[in-house]
């Protein structure tokens, strides 16, 4: 399908996946700046609730677009005729997309801890120094892996730059050069 | 829930999918160490998801 010299279908799954890898990347910053008021024990605890809660509910979103980015990726080779298995640059990626797989089967455990406990402490639990500790002691150890994930991610994304090319017998990367050429006359 | 079986089903699907077409590409030649790499890695996802996919499934 192609309007205005556009092939719709290969720039809208171009397009997407490109948003999600931007997504991914400004979520994961957006989590690493929450989490120091999280883990503050002397910051209110309905300020901290509330940035738990969006915390958890970025990491929820952040989880469906780690998981969606292969079939993603899968169907974007297909629409633009990338062979999976023998495209060197992609083998690359792939690996580290395996990384960071290992690396959210690390985070799933310690995701929802600091929500959990802070929820405990606002329905008047007594030992709110254990919660506190908890909360500081996986947060500090979320968040390293939290930054690989984001280098990761960012080097994925740099090497799909690097390798991207422009269509065959295309000028412009967008748009088939007939069109631009007869519209422009 | 739902995020758990779309996390299961993904490294177990997607591990097989991925890891045996790299083992096949590698076995072929026309890939190298990152096919091989990758053969081990996701095939390795996939055996260490499977008896967590079943036991999902088992439960529901």
């Amino acid at each position: 399908m192609e309007i205005y010299g556009v092939d719709v279908l290969s720039m809208t799954f171009r397009g997407v996946h490109a948003l999600m890898a931007a997504a991914w990347l400004l979520f994961d910053f957006i989590v690493f700046w929450l989490h120091f008021k999280i883990k503050d024990s002397g910051a209110p605890l309905d300020e901290r609730l509330e940035r738990a809660r969006v915390m958890h509910g970025i990491d929820t979103v952040v989880a469906y677009i780690f998981l969606l980015m292969l079939p993603s990726g899968i169907v974007l080779c297909w629409v633009t005729g990338t062979p999976i298995f023998t495209t060197g640059w992609l083998s690359w990626k792939h690996l580290l997309y395996g990384l960071i797989v290992v690396d959210a089967l690390y985070l799933l455990p310690i995701s929802g801890t600091a929500l959990k406990n802070l929820k405990a402490m606002k329905a008047g639990a007594t030992n709110v120094e254990e919660l506190n500790t908890e909360i500081r002691a996986k947060m500090n150890q979320a968040m390293p892996a939290v930054w690989l994930v984001w280098a990761l991610v960012f080097a994925a994304s740099l090497i799909s730059v690097l390798n991207l090319k422009v269509p065959k017998g295309q000028e412009f990367i967008f748009r088939k050069t007939e069109t631009v050429s007869s519209t422009n006359h | 829930m739902f995020l758990f079986w779309l996390l299961w089903i993904t490294i177990v699907v997607g591990g097989f999918y991925l890891g045996g077409g790299y083992a096949l590409s590698f076995y072929r030649g026309e890939n190298g160490a990152a096919a091989a790499l990758n053969a081990v890695v996701y095939i390795g996802f996939a055996v260490y998801g499977l008896p967590r996919l079943v036991r999902l499934f088992r439960r529901s």
